[in-house]
Parts: C-alpha cells; structure tokens; sequence
C-alpha cells in the first residue's frame, strides 16, 4: 500500500509538472502568436493604412523621376569659348491612379502645359498607370509644376543641345535631334563618342504603380568627351559677316569660305551661306543641313590652274621663264581649247598664263605633261579621293581618269583650267595649301583636342604626301604673288605679298554649261613667304558681275585684312625687318 | 524482486516520455529562436539594403539635378559670353571695330618672342610688341621677398649653394 500510494503520489506529481510543463508551452506559443499578431497588425498599418509614411518609400518616388543618363560632351572653339553646350528640357506624365482630385490637377496644370482644361481631365482620369502630356517643357514650367505639389505627376529631365553662338559655325557643327543622336558636322561625325556611355537599368513596377520602384543599375554612366576645336570664334564670325555681306551685294544664290592654316591643316573657319540655327534645326529644309564645303562639288574653274601648273614646274616641262605662243586655241582630243577672252596673246610666260588666267597656255603645260603624269599629279594632290577631314558627308569629288569610260584625250585640255573635274571647296583648298606648305599635302581638321575627365587627346597634324618638291612649290608662290597683283589687284592688301588665283568657273547644267551663270571664286593665301592662312572664297551665281576677280577677291581682300590682326601678323616690311 | 520490478516499470516509461518531451520542447524553442533570430537579422539587414538603396537614388537624383542646375548656369555664363550681346555691350560703351592699324617697327626686336607667342597659341598684335623677359629677371621675381631666419635660412642657403655646385660641376 505504501508502495503504491508512494507510486500514486508519484503519479500526481508527475501529471502536476507535465500540466505545468503544458501551460508553460502554451503560455510561450501565446507570447509567440500574439508577438505575430502584433507585427501582423503593424504590418498592415503601415503597407495598407499609412503605407511607410515619412520612411522614405514617398521621398523615394518624387516627382522627378531620375534616369541616370550620360552627359552629352561640350564643344570648345580653340579660345575656350563654348559652341555646344547642354540644357535641359523635361517630358510630363501622370499615373491617374495617383491624382486624388483630377478636376482640381486639370485646372491647375492647365494654364502651364497650355493644354485645354477638359482635353487634361480627359487625360488625367484614364484607368491607366502611365500617361504622358507634354514634352519638352521648359525649365521655368517644369519649376512651376514641381510648386503646384501635385501627386502622381511625373517630370523627366530631357537633355537637349544648345548652341549659343546662334548660326555661327553651323555646318561644320551639326545638331543633336530630339532623340540626342548627332547629325551632320562634328556632331554627327563624333556622335558615338560625344554621347557617353548611359547607364542601363533595370527596373520593377508594382501593381497599381506608375514608377518603378526597384532598380539595378548595372554600371555608372560615363559623360562624354569634350572637343576642343581648331576653329576659332571671331575668325568665324569675321567670315561669315563678310560672306553673306557678298551674296547680297552681288546677288548671288549662295557661298562658302573656308580659312585654313596652311602648315598643320587646322582649319580656322568654315562658313556657307545660307546658313541655318541649329538650336531650330526643324524648321529649315533639309538641303540647308549640308555642308557645302565638304559635300558638295563643283567644277572650280582657273582656280585649278594652280594644281596643273605646280606639276609642270614639279615635272620640270617647265619654269617661270618658259615662254609659249598663245595663238588663242588649241585642238586637244576633239575639243578645241579658247581663252576665256576668246583672244590670242602671242608670246607669253607662265607667269603670265597665270596673270591672265589663259586656258591654252594651262592646256599646253598639261598636254606636255601628258596623260600619266598629269593624273599622277591630280591623285598627288588628292583630287578624287576624300581628305579625311573629321566632319559628316564629305565626298570625294569626281576625277576621270585615262582608260575610265567616262574619260576622254579631250579632258586632259579641259581638266587643266578645272572643267570636266569636279571638286569639293575643301578639296581645292587643301590642295592649294600644299603649294603653300612647300608642297607638302597635309590633312585638314577641325577637332584640336579630345578633353575627357583624365585624358587628352591632341591632333597632330599630318602630312599625307609631299604633292610636289618644295622647289616647284616656291616658284609657284612667286608666280601667284605676280598674278595677284596683275591680275586680282582686288585681293591685295598693302604691307603684305598675296599669293593667290581667281576662279570663274562654268555651271554644268545637264550636257551644256549655263550661258550667263558662274562661280566665282578666289583661293590666296599671306603672306606668300611664310603663311599663316589659306582662305577659298566661292560665291555661286553672282548675277551682278560673274568674274572672281571681282566677285570673290575683294571678299578675301576683306577678311586677310583683318585676319592679320586677328592672327597678329604684321606688314612684311616689320615682320622680315627682324631677319 | 516482484516489488521492485513493480518500483521501476510503471514508471520508467511516464519519466523517459516527460525528459524526452521536454527535451524536445527545449530544441524545438531554441530552433525557433535561431530561426526568429536568423530572420530578424535578415529581415534587418534587407531593410538596410533597401533604406541604403533609397538613400543612394537620392544622392543620384540630387547628383543629376546639380548636374542639371551646372549646365543651366553654364548656358547662361555661355549666352552673356556670345558674340552678339559682346558687340551690342561693346556698342553701348562706345567701343568701335579697331581701323588704321599702325605697326611700329621696333629696333632689335626679338623675333624669337614671335614664334614663341605663335608656339604657344597667342595671338594678338599688341603681344608682338612686349619684350621677351630675361630669364634671371623670371628667377628673381620667383626668389620670396621676406627670406626664412635662423636654420631654415643657413640650410636653404646650403641647398642652393650645392645645386649651384652640381650645376656647374662639368
């Protein structure tokens, strides 16, 4: 009995501890469940009720949403002023979902996107998470809309390219379009490069949100490169002043100029009138876009009498001295060559071929080259191929060539005095700069330096050949100071040696040439002993007087003037009086 | 030997239940407290994650609006800069296009001064005019006007005169 009421007492002891164990279990499942209870609620509260008020998830979603593009690069002239620049736009949106009184946001919104009220209340009130309302407003309008603390109305920053300087440089500069690719000019020779790298993300959109939310960004955007130009502003500016200056005065339709540093190739300006703003680049006509003085050709007349002259002296057929009897034409293949004057000028020198600008005297110095050498010479110069200067559109011009089909013996007399050739502006200049660089041919450029946050990139400028011997290239400088001064007197400029030729050149129009239309150009450069600038001047269909003579001289008279004192040079009676 | 098989039978079982049971209980809280611990951290370290996310958007939000506000400020530097607000500022304050340029033909100028400033990129006719400087005058404008005293003095005179030493050294 004992035993068993010791065993019975046990018993009760021991379902006493396992109810107590029992309730302590319960009691730690109670805290638990109620601990669970608690963040439950918590949870709901803050997801459903207050949805995270002041935690950052609202701060997180602003009003502007952020892409984390790359900053397109600027573009410098070579004095650091700036010619492309950034700003900013910004496209507004709306999640409808997210706009609590959509009446009292179309009112408000209204009178800043310009939209009517009901045309924004039809929009506003769409059961749709993303819609957009306007584009590309202003940073004043985007600043008034952030004021108004209008939920749900998004505003994303568009980049959008500024050019300060208005026409200035338009051509050789380009445009960025609204979807910031460049186009034409530097802008879209160097587009992949200015733009940088943009960032990619990723993004999450939740149910019921118009943003995302949940991003991973993948790399940090890299800004692009700036380019620092060997343009210069004022030179520009100088330029394109005196150009549109002459289409007026002589009525012409349109003009280019192109200013260019003989030795390094650097060209100091490039200018073609009628020009455009690219900040409106939309509402010109897409002929306007193209840059003349690298995409388009023309055949350039007397001017080219300086490339085919440069050979003979080079091949030695003849010097300045040589003389020939100008008889006034001369059969070459089945064409019979005239002077522009329809005269004959009995003995004459080179020199004088060249004053008086006579086709038979030019087509006697290139049929005693014959045909090889004298095409040899043109590819020399680089005629028919582009000159690979950094700018969108060049052409390559269009050279025939002996065994071509197009070409025939009676080219080999036309093309000497630059008929039958047909040349881009930039082409003729480059080639004449070779003359004047003691015949080496070096390759124009406009961008001096690539600027990126550690690195820099300098041009060199560099030579593609040597086009003629330095000889040849002097006694041609003599030469063209003399045909200056006899024979475009309006291109000199006191104090200082000219070295120059003038161009009248026939218009093709189909199979014919036009009977009254021409170009008139002009390319010189100063001073002629050591030069610091080559200038093309070519003015289409001047109606008041045609010759280059008249027409482009006085427009390079005008701008070597004060090319001289933009580039601090001197009259040559100081500036040699120190040697 | 009956009663002490009757001792230790009945009971046996009821103990090794209730040791094991509480055993159980014991390994099952402490799993759950790992567990509620393990998802606390986690829980705890994915909210920072996520406040770290939201505070980085912001930094990159207000880095690409002071982006934004730099280029707008430099546009505008840029618009006063232009050529046409330069000319009509320059018209208001009387200024006119530079006309009868006059050159002075200087005796012993140096023409070495001219390729220098055509080397470097400058431009601009007065700049011809300006005499090269010598260069010990250069050295003398860059010498301190009030000289260190005591040791500093009598060590920097020491420098100077063993660079003047080794330089001259053939």
């Amino acid at each position: 009995m004992i035993v068993r009421g010791k065993i019975a007492s046990q018993s009760n002891e021991s379902s006493g501890s396992k109810e107590k164990g029992v309730r302590r279990l319960a009691f730690l499942v109670a805290v638990l469940i109620g601990l669970a209870l608690v963040i439950v609620v918590q949870l709901i509260r803050l997801q459903v009720f207050q949805r995270v008020p002041g935690r950052g998830l609202e701060r997180a979603l602003p009003n502007y949403l952020p892409k984390v593009a790359s900053q397109r690069g600027l573009i410098i002239d070579r004095r650091g002023y700036f010619l492309a620049l950034n700003t900013f736009e910004y496209d507004v949106s709306t999640a409808p979902d997210l706009i609590e009184d959509p009446q009292d946001a179309a009112d408000r919104l209204s009178p800043l996107l310009g939209l009517p009220s009901d045309e924004l209340l039809s929009l506003l009130d769409q059961e749709r998470p993303y819609v957009p309302l306007k584009q590309r407003v202003s940073k004043e309008v985007a600043e008034a809309i952030v004021s108004l603390g209008l939920k749900g109305i998004h505003l994303e920053p568009k980049l959008r390219r500024k050019y300060p300087e208005g026409e200035l440089a338009a051509h050789p500069m380009g445009f960025v379009n609204y979807n910031c690719d460049g186009s034409y000019g530097l802008e879209g020779y160097y587009d992949l490069l200015l733009k940088g790298v943009s960032t990619m993300r990723e993004g999450k959109v939740p149910r019921g949100e118009a943003v995302p939310i949940v991003f991973h960004q993948l790399a940090l955007p890299q800004d692009g490169p700036h380019l620092m130009l060997t343009l210069d502003r004022n030179i520009q500016r100088l330029v394109e002043q005196e150009l549109a200056k002459a289409v007026a005065q002589y009525d012409a339709d349109s003009g280019t100029v192109i200013v260019m540093d003989p030795k390094t190739g650097a060209i100091l300006a490039m200018a073609s009138y009628p020009s455009y703003d690219p900040n409106r680049f939309y509402e010109v006509p897409l002929e306007l876009y193209n840059n003349p003085a690298v995409s388009e050709q023309y055949e350039p007349g007397s001017v080219f009498k300086i490339i085919t002259m440069a050979a003979g002296l080079d091949a030695g057929v003849i010097t300045p001295q040589s003389t020939f009897y100008d008889s006034g034409m001369m059969e070459v293949g089945e064409r019979v060559i005239q002077n522009s004057d329809r005269r004959a000028h009995g003995l004459v020198t080179m020199t004088d071929i060249l004053a008086r600008s006579l086709n038979v005297g030019i087509a006697y110095v290139s049929t005693s080259l014959g045909e090889e050498r004298f095409y040899t010479y043109l590819r020399r110069f680089g005629f028919g191929c582009k000159t690979g200067i950094d700018l969108d559109g060049e052409v390559a011009g269009s050279l025939k060539v002996p065994g071509g089909s197009k070409w025939s013996k009676s080219d080999l007399g036309t093309n000497s005095f630059g008929q039958g050739i047909a040349v881009t502006p930039l082409q003729m200049i480059t080639a004449v700069a070779a003359v004047a660089n003691r015949g080496f041919l070096v390759k124009p450029y406009v961008v001096e330096r690539i600027v990126d946050n550690q690195d820099l990139i300098v041009t060199q400028p560099t030579v593609v050949r040597q086009a003629v011997s330095a000889r040849a290239a002097e006694q041609l400088t003599d030469m063209l100071v003399e045909a200056v001064e006899r024979g475009a007197e309006l291109a000199t400029v006191p104090g200082y040696d000219v070295a120059g030729k003038t161009g009248t050149a026939q218009i093709p129009v189909g199979d014919r040439y036009d009977p009254e239309l021409t170009i008139a150009s002009f390319v010189g450069y100063a001073p002629a002993d050591d030069p610091r600038f080559i200038a093309l001047v070519r003015i289409d269909k001047p109606r008041v007087d045609s010759r280059g003579a008249q027409v482009a001289a006085p427009v390079f008279k005008a701008i070597a003037e004060r090319l001289f004192v933009l580039l601090g040079v001197p009259p040559d009676s100081i500036r040699l009086a120190g040697r | 030997m009956a009663s002490s098989q009757m001792r230790s039978l009945p009971h046996c079982p009821e103990r090794g239940s209730w040791r094991f049971e509480a055993k159980t209980t014991a390994w099952v809280l402490l799993v759950l407290t790992l567990l509620g611990l393990i998802g606390w951290l986690c829980l705890t370290q994915a909210s920072q994650v996520s406040t770290a996310r939201y505070h980085l958007r912001e930094k990159e939000e207000e880095k690409g609006r002071l982006q934004r506000e730099n280029a707008e400020l430099l546009a505008e530097i840029v618009e006063m800069l232009s050529i046409p607000r330069l000319e009509a500022r320059a018209r208001d304050l009387g200024y006119a296009p530079a006309e009868g340029l006059q050159y002075l033909d200087v005796p012993d100028y140096p023409a070495a001064c001219t390729e220098l400033c055509r080397s470097n990129g400058v431009s601009g006719g007065g700049l011809a005019a300006v005499p090269r400087l010598d260069e010990s005058a250069v050295v003398a404008l860059e010498e301190p006007r009030h000289k260190p005293l005591g040791v500093a003095r009598w060590w920097e005179r020491v420098i100077s005169q063993f660079v003047a030493w080794a330089g001259t050294q053939p």
